[in-house]
């Protein structure tokens, strides 16, 4: 499902849960919306980023396992890169790039 | 620096029951976890923020066993991942992400847990394609489905557990697909019943109601093989399967999902056991390592003891029970109960994980894999996700001469990537005892050297070296 950057289509966030209160964060330049306790790959999910990077034959990468193993959802965090989005919560004001995997 | 009694590695069902026997006996012990959130996988836990409406019972049941491992006056540390483990006396266990960069500890109980096995096949390596697991963790600890069109995928108890679950979050699924015919199931299940406890059997039923019910696609002796998209999954290729796991093309159907989920059963993570070089043997039916251990489930490293799923994958249940055995077996040894009374909780514990062992193994047999893991796989198929080393490059590998995992990694750099072989090593190991006519203990062999994954350098500052 290729979404636009900027729009959230059908949302992937189940009903069954009690949320917080929305922050905002940046995702490849674009502000989205997050809530607490969220990881940067859930986030990344909901608004329709599934790429998360590229692996070293220029095919692309996403959340695989879930648990940190296997290190196929890296992304840069606030200026650190290959950092693993399914072990990463999210934070108000943090900045994601996706789409890299050596240093910036 | 801390210096502890007893650490335990891993904040699951082993690790936490582990955990609340060792501060029963007095023991002061500190739970090293890796996720921000305790629990583990099975239980998989929401972080605090993210409540459920409706509580699934496992959810109250993780939450009352990390409350009472508190009570008990045991310590979790989350965010806490162990990068290195050097035997000295006492242990220097090495941790990331942690304010802590270094415990001390006399004895050791690791309780990782398992990760999942990797079936491959074309376009395998999308985003897109994920875990049976993954999908679980998303859905439970993330409140999130993952994806709008789900295909299930692969053999075993846990993806029908997936699809029930899914389906009872309205989430659409496509299909599950069970890649062993219903026959070999169902004539399975008669040495498997005589082994389930009630509430295992009601459990089972329940899903196989909830899939009937939602009226889920359940095919026997199918697969995905194929998935389709140029940067993510956009549809699938299924198809029937025969008997050594090989598409049959004349029933090959192309279906619209964008997401995939494969459950191709459990594997044990050895990752510290093989850093510390314990002794390991293959599961002869899960076909990887698992460490050799003793009647209190110490490995071959005198006070270095192994729980749960990381060195069997027997369940939920028994991996509680191990976590007791191994909980009683450090006890002794700090001193802290006699062998006598040790002994007498312990035989009333292992009576109840035979049981265990016995519904795993026949569990293991029913969903038992076909010989060639590769069996959906081309020449072209990635097989070392993290460096992109195709099936092709192995076969190369191995017809040079290179025979064991080790081997092949120095000749083709599988194993090199981020994730340090985890995914890849222990297919390899069966790709190279399928090719290279070698058996899977000479073809399984690697070298595990910390750090186990990239650590930042101020991670490893302040340690003597």
């Amino acid at each position: 499902m290729n979404a636009p950057h900027d729009i959230v289509i059908k949302d992937l966030r189940l009903k069954n849960a009690r949320r917080g209160i929305p922050f905002q964060m940046e995702v490849d330049g674009c502000v989205v919306d997050a809530y607490p306790g969220e990881t940067v790959a859930a986030v990344l999910l909901a608004c329709g980023k599934r790429v998360f990077s590229y692996a070293p034959d220029g095919s692309a990468r996403s959340y695989s396992c879930g648990i940190g193993r296997c290190f196929n959802c890296l992304v840069t965090v606030d200026g650190l890169s290959n950092v693993r989005a399914c072990q990463t919560s999210t934070q108000p004001g943090m900045v994601i790039r996706t789409g890299l995997r050596e240093a910036e | 620096m801390r210096e502890i009694p007893l650490a335990i590695i891993g904040a699951g069902p082993a690790g936490l029951s582990a955990a609340l026997q060792a501060a029963k006996l007095g023991i002061h012990t500190l739970v090293l976890d890796m996720h921000a959130q305790s629990g583990g996988h099975y239980f998989n836990l929401p972080p605090d923020e993210l409540n459920s409406c409706q509580p699934a019972k496992e959810e109250i049941e993780g939450k009352s066993l990390i409350d009472q491992v508190k009570a008990a006056g045991a310590e979790i540390l989350s965010s806490a991942e162990v990068w290195g483990i050097y035997p000295e006396d006492p242990f220097r266990i090495c941790l990331s992400g942690n304010k802590a960069k270094e415990i001390r500890a006399s004895k050791i109980i690791l309780a990782p847990g398992a990760i999942e096995r990797i079936w491959p096949f074309p376009g395998w390596t999308l985003p897109g394609v994920i875990s049976a697991g993954g999908a679980l963790t998303l859905l439970k600890n993330q409140k999130m489905s993952p994806g709008r069109k789900i295909l299930i995928s692969g053999t075993g108890p846990l993806q029908l557990s997936l699809a029930a679950q899914l389906a009872s979050q309205d989430i659409e699924i496509a299909g599950l697909l069970e890649l062993k015919p219903r026959r070999s199931i169902l004539s399975g299940w008669r040495s498997a019943v005589g082994n389930m406890t009630y509430h295992r059997f009601r459990e089972g039923l329940g899903y196989l109601r909830k899939i009937q019910a939602e009226k889920i696609p359940y095919l026997f002796g199918w697969s995905v093989i194929e998935a389709i998209g140029k940067n993510e999954v956009e549809g699938a290729v299924i198809a029937r399967v025969d008997s050594a796991g090989k598409p049959i093309s004349s029933t090959e159907k192309t279906i619209d999902v964008d997401c995939i989920c494969l459950g191709y059963g459990l594997l044990p993570d050895t990752q510290f056991t093989r850093l510390l070089e314990c002794d390991h043997v293959i599961h002869p039916q899960i076909g990887a390592w698992v460490p050799v251990r003793n009647e209190w489930l110490q490995t071959s490293l005198g006070g270095v003891f192994a729980a749960g799923d990381a060195a069997g994958v027997a369940g939920k249940v028994a991996a509680m029970l191990e976590g007791k055995i191994a909980a009683l077996g450090a006890a002794i040894q700090l001193d802290q109960i006699s062998g006598e009374r040790a002994s007498e909780e312990a035989a009333k514990i292992r009576r109840r994980l035979s049981v265990e062992y016995r519904f795993a193994e026949a569990l293991q047999q029913i969903f038992s894999l076909p010989a060639n893991p590769c069996s959906l796989a081309n020449p072209e198929t990635v097989i070392c996700r993290c460096e992109c080393i195709t099936l092709a490059q192995i076969q190369e590998a191995v017809q040079d001469g290179a025979t064991s995992v080790q081997a092949v990694k120095y000749h083709s750099r599988s194993g090199m990537g981020w994730c340090r072989g985890t995914s890849c090593t222990p297919l390899i190991g069966q790709i190279i005892a399928q090719y290279g006519k070698v058996n899977l203990e000479h073809a399984s062999r690697s070298t595990t050297r910390p750090p186990l994954f990239p650590v930042p350098l101020e991670d490893a500052l302040d340690h003597e070296v």
